[in-house]
């Protein structure tokens, strides 16, 4: 059973306005969650635990060069293993339809689709020790300490979607090699991989009508209304201070001083240009470092 | 005597080499497969800590209020059984000092920024 707790993460507890509004819903919405945020000290915390199951994290975690998306993208992943529950992007709203009743109480794992009709990684519930994270994790590891270029890495296919969606592969390996490759384009419905432990994956009703993945029925595709949705009102024009008007996405971003991880590599790829090395390399040249840094 | 042109043997080098890499690859790959179940296997069903092996049955009904009389955010207030309930307790608890929720309560944010506690 999935436990009912709810994690959030952002760089600090001091958080926007309109951030407080969406973390006030979340508990509205389900009360029966404890609810958790944890800001980059906790993030630290949990990333520097002794993680013996995963061999070569600490090693990989090296050339993780920066703090934001990638290392959230890991400790997600290490959050729900540990402690399992629910993880959501901060700007994930609830709708009315999100209610504790949801998500189904005999599946270890829930996801929604993201565009790719991939699990979506902004919002995943899962039993503590799933199958899926383990698999997950053991890949980002591997990703990472075969990383091209430590200063720009490819997120979505070293810590990313693509990544999670390997772990859920793999998860279904016993259902793949039964059902055949239609098992990923599978929705709304309970499947059984690894351990027999159950999973689910939610194509909401919008997306559904865009994609109309194969092997859907239009009475599948209403079946699920929207649930969720990503930086809702965002667009609107909100009151910065007295004098200034701006968009609610530009109101957060300016408050909280986050920026999106595209912006946020690129901007410390041009910095970091000097270490156009792999992972390997790297840890080398860190190694070397280290060696002459205890000489002197 | 006839000899083949030296495209010939470099055809024959090339297709060589990679019959051998997919043979190496293949090799490799399903090596790290099975280590990583059997990894996991042994880990999961031998390793697991008691603490989450009792967490599977973290229960259902919503309560402010925790036994011990603790100043956390604990919501939840799990199965009948005492072992079990103190055990959701301790994952909770645990949870909020490593979240850093247990030092924030009278947490001060510049403006407009707010607080936000667990």
């Amino acid at each position: 059973m999935i436990p009912k707790i709810m994690h959030f993460s952002m760089q600090s507890r001091c958080v926007p306005r309109d951030l407080l509004r969406t973390l006030n819903r979340w508990e509205t919405q389900l009360p029966e969650h404890s609810v958790f945020f944890h800001d980059d000290d906790a993030v630290d915390r949990l990333l520097s635990m002794d993680w013996s199951e995963f061999p070569g994290f600490h090693e990989g975690m090296k050339c993780v060069l920066y703090k934001g998306a990638m290392t959230i993208d890991i400790w997600r992943v290490l959050m729900l293993w540990k402690y399992g529950g629910v993880y959501s992007d901060i700007d994930n709203w609830p709708e009315d339809m999100f209610t504790e009743s949801l998500i189904p109480g005999n599946v270890s794992a829930w996801f929604l689709t993201d565009a790719f009709l991939r699990p979506s990684q902004w919002f995943m519930a899962l039993e503590p020790r799933h199958p899926i994270l383990y698999e997950t994790m053991t890949e980002i590891i591997h990703n990472l300490l075969n990383i091209h270029r430590v200063h720009n890495p490819k997120l979505v296919f070293v810590t990313g979607p693509h990544v999670l969606n390997h772990g859920y592969k793999q998860f279904l390996t016993p259902l793949l090699e039964t059902d055949g490759i239609e098992v990923l384009e599978r929705f709304n419905e309970v499947l059984v991989g690894k351990q027999k432990k159950t999973v689910m994956k939610v194509l909401e009703k919008p997306l559904a009508e865009r994609m109309r993945p194969g092997g859907m029925t239009s009475q599948q595709v209403h079946k699920l209304p929207h649930i969720l949705t990503g930086k809702k009102d965002y667009s609107e024009i909100v009151a910065y201070n007295a004098t200034l008007n701006m968009t609610r996405h530009e109101r957060i971003v300016k408050e909280s001083g986050v920026l999106h991880w595209t912006k946020h590599i690129y901007k410390n790829a041009k910095k970091n240009r000097h270490m156009r090395m792999t992972c390997r390399q790297y840890l080398k040249w860190l190694e070397k470092e280290e060696a002459s840094t205890e000489k002197t | 005597m006839y000899l083949p042109p030296l495209r010939t043997y470099f055809a024959a080098g090339a297709t060589f080499l990679i019959g051998f890499i997919s043979c190496f690859c293949l090799l490799y790959y399903t090596n790290s497969a099975n280590l990583s179940l059997d990894e996991f296997n042994l880990m999961t069903n031998d390793k697991l800590p008691p603490s989450i092996m009792s967490k599977r049955d973290f229960g259902q009904e919503p309560t402010t209020e925790n036994d011990n009389g603790c100043s956390t955010s604990a919501k939840i207030q799990g199965s009948k059984k005492k072992k079990s309930k103190s055990t959701e307790f301790d994952i909770l608890h645990e949870l909020d000092v490593l979240s850093g929720g247990h030092g924030a309560e009278n947490l001060e944010c510049p403006s407009p920024l707010v607080p936000y506690q667990n």
